[in-house]
């Protein structure tokens, strides 16, 4: 373990951030109705029945993708992330659900049976898994994190949680970076091969540094926030006022086929 | 006086005392310096004058009534430009920073926009108005604060460490932005350690050490004597500090190049 690999590993992590924050915008969608949209579709591969509903989702999120020129390399590897840790978490599904066998496996001082019943169990579970981060990552590649919070407030969220989204968009890279040049500052003054007992003391250093600059940034913020707010109620954005186009009503449209499609158990 | 700071005394929780009976004043018109050592209680002061902290003992004075009665309506006449725009930045775009303010105060979108796009042509930041403002450079975030406070026209300008952390060009515009607001007849209090930029656009001059405040003379006077400087842990600016080793004298001290050309000129 190396603290450059740390260092790229936050760094990445904060472009990606700084990349859905801005979204590609190849597609005006109304924020709101987009967002609407976003949590119906995970709503209901969230909660479907079966991995066919599961399968349409995640081929209107492809479509989508498409459109929006969004499917790049960073969409695959979220998805692939997704599918290889609920591959893994549902691995004991087949064996450990009764049903009809459709295999034995031999493990030499032991055998077990794989069930239908639990193949098509560990199927659903990871369908529903990808298709819902697959859509509503499509959402946020195409939008942007920015236009999500749009959205949120245009749906009458609490003033205080869409502040606080949109802080968090705008501050976590910022911590992320400031977190990587301390790590960096701090691995420049290791003048010897460092082994990983001297890494871990290292980085465990950085933990009390980091909570006490986020705590006076947050601070600061307030303070600046406060600075600017003239009245008593304290901060407020005025929602910006969107119109709904043809794109979104075909975007509600299909939503509500398939959300219906699913409370009706058509598929 | 316009902004009028007496006799403050202020203590973070568990700390130390960090003011210990400061006071200053600053008037229309007026750009006043505040100079001292990093941790001398700088910040806070400008932070209980914009009305953001309540000092333990003191009072601030806004056009002679006390600030604490007026606010938060009050925090309209006063501008805090922060010291690090990280700290001063929290909205997703350009556009968005300059107009928080204006959303507030007017009532139409279109006049927003009017306002937003005038600042911005004032600031030269027309071509970032669609930009994160935290993924600009640490200049043009500084004119983004500057812009940002100036949008709603306060009566106190109050900047902390106005010029660190940036390039000549940069420092440059914000001694412009600085001669347009005390020429528009607004109060501008700067906290600095900058003594060339201080020299350049500060009539008089307070030197706060250990929280409390020394000086409020001249600024030319204040930035001429060295052992008051010691205190605020400075120089005098590099024209005197090298006429004086050249052993030579003139009847007012230059503080600027502008000056010692102009003395010189008169000299001779």
């Amino acid at each position: 373990m190396k603290l450059s690999l740390t260092h790229r590993f936050l760094e990445s992590l904060a472009t990606a951030i700084d990349s859905l924050n801005s979204g590609t915008n190849r597609i005006s969608l109304n924020p709101t109705v987009a967002v609407l949209s976003a949590l119906f579709f995970t709503g209901t591969a969230a909660f479907s029945h079966d991995f066919k509903l599961p399968l349409l989702i995640l081929a209107t999120s492809i479509v989508l993708a498409l459109l929006t020129r969004s499917l790049g390399r960073t969409w695959a590897k979220i998805l692939l992330f997704v599918l290889a840790w609920t591959t893994m978490v549902s691995l004991p599904l087949p064996f450990i659900t009764l049903g009809q066998p459709v295999a034995r496996l031999s493990l030499g001082f032991m055998e077990v049976g794989v069930s239908r019943e639990g193949l098509n169990a560990m199927a659903t579970f990871i369908s529903r898994v990808v298709a819902s981060a697959a859509i509503f990552t499509s959402f946020v590649f195409a939008m942007g994190w920015e236009r999500i919070v749009s959205g949120l407030e245009g749906l009458r969220m609490p003033r205080e949680l869409v502040l606080l989204l949109r802080l968090g968009a705008i501050h976590i890279p910022l911590f992320l970076r400031e977190a990587s040049e301390i790590l960096l500052a701090r691995e420049a003054r290791i003048m010897r091969k460092a082994g990983f007992r001297d890494l871990w003391t290292v980085l465990t250093t950085v933990v009390g540094d980091l909570l006490l600059r986020s705590y006076e940034h947050a601070w600061r913020l307030e303070k600046a926030i406060k600075a600017r707010s003239f009245s008593v109620k304290g901060p407020f954005w005025t929602p910006p006022s969107h119109t709904v186009g043809i794109k979104d009503l075909s975007l509600i449209s299909v939503t509500l086929c398939i959300l219906a499609l699913g409370v009706l158990g058509v598929l | 006086m316009l902004l009028s700071v007496e006799n403050i005394h202020f203590k973070y929780p568990g700390g130390a005392e960090v003011l210990r009976g400061a006071s200053f004043s600053a008037d229309k018109g007026e750009v006043v310096a505040i100079i001292g050592p990093n941790g001398s209680g700088k910040t806070t002061l400008l932070l209980v004058a914009s009305g953001l902290l309540e000092p333990e003992r003191g009072t601030v004075l806004l056009g002679e009534r006390p600030l604490k009665e007026q606010l938060p309506e009050a925090r309209r006449r006063t501008g805090l430009v922060f010291q690090d725009p990280d700290d001063q930045l929290f909205n997703p775009t350009v556009y968005d920073e300059v107009a928080f303010s204006l959303r507030q105060l007017l009532s139409s979108a279109e006049d927003v926009d009017r306002r937003v796009r005038e600042i911005a042509r004032n600031f030269k930041l027309e071509g970032l108005l669609s930009k994160p403002p935290y993924k600009l450079s640490m200049g043009e975030k500084r004119m983004v604060t500057l812009a940002s406070v100036l949008a709603y026209d306060p009566d106190v300008l109050l900047l902390d460490e106005p010029t660190a952390n940036l390039s000549s060009s940069s420092i440059e515009q914000i001694e412009q932005v600085v001669a347009n607001a005390r020429a528009a007849n607004k109060a501008v209090v700067v906290a600095s350690h900058d003594v060339e930029f201080v020299a350049k656009v500060c009539g008089r001059a307070y030197v706060i050490n250990d929280g409390t405040m020394l000086g409020g003379l001249i600024a030319k006077s204040v930035l001429s004597d060295e052992s008051l400087l010691a205190l605020a842990d400075m120089r005098p600016p590099l024209v005197l500090q090298t006429l004086r080793l050249l052993r030579l004298r003139f009847r007012e001290n230059p503080l600027t190049i502008k000056d010692l050309v102009e003395v010189s000129v008169a000299a001779t």
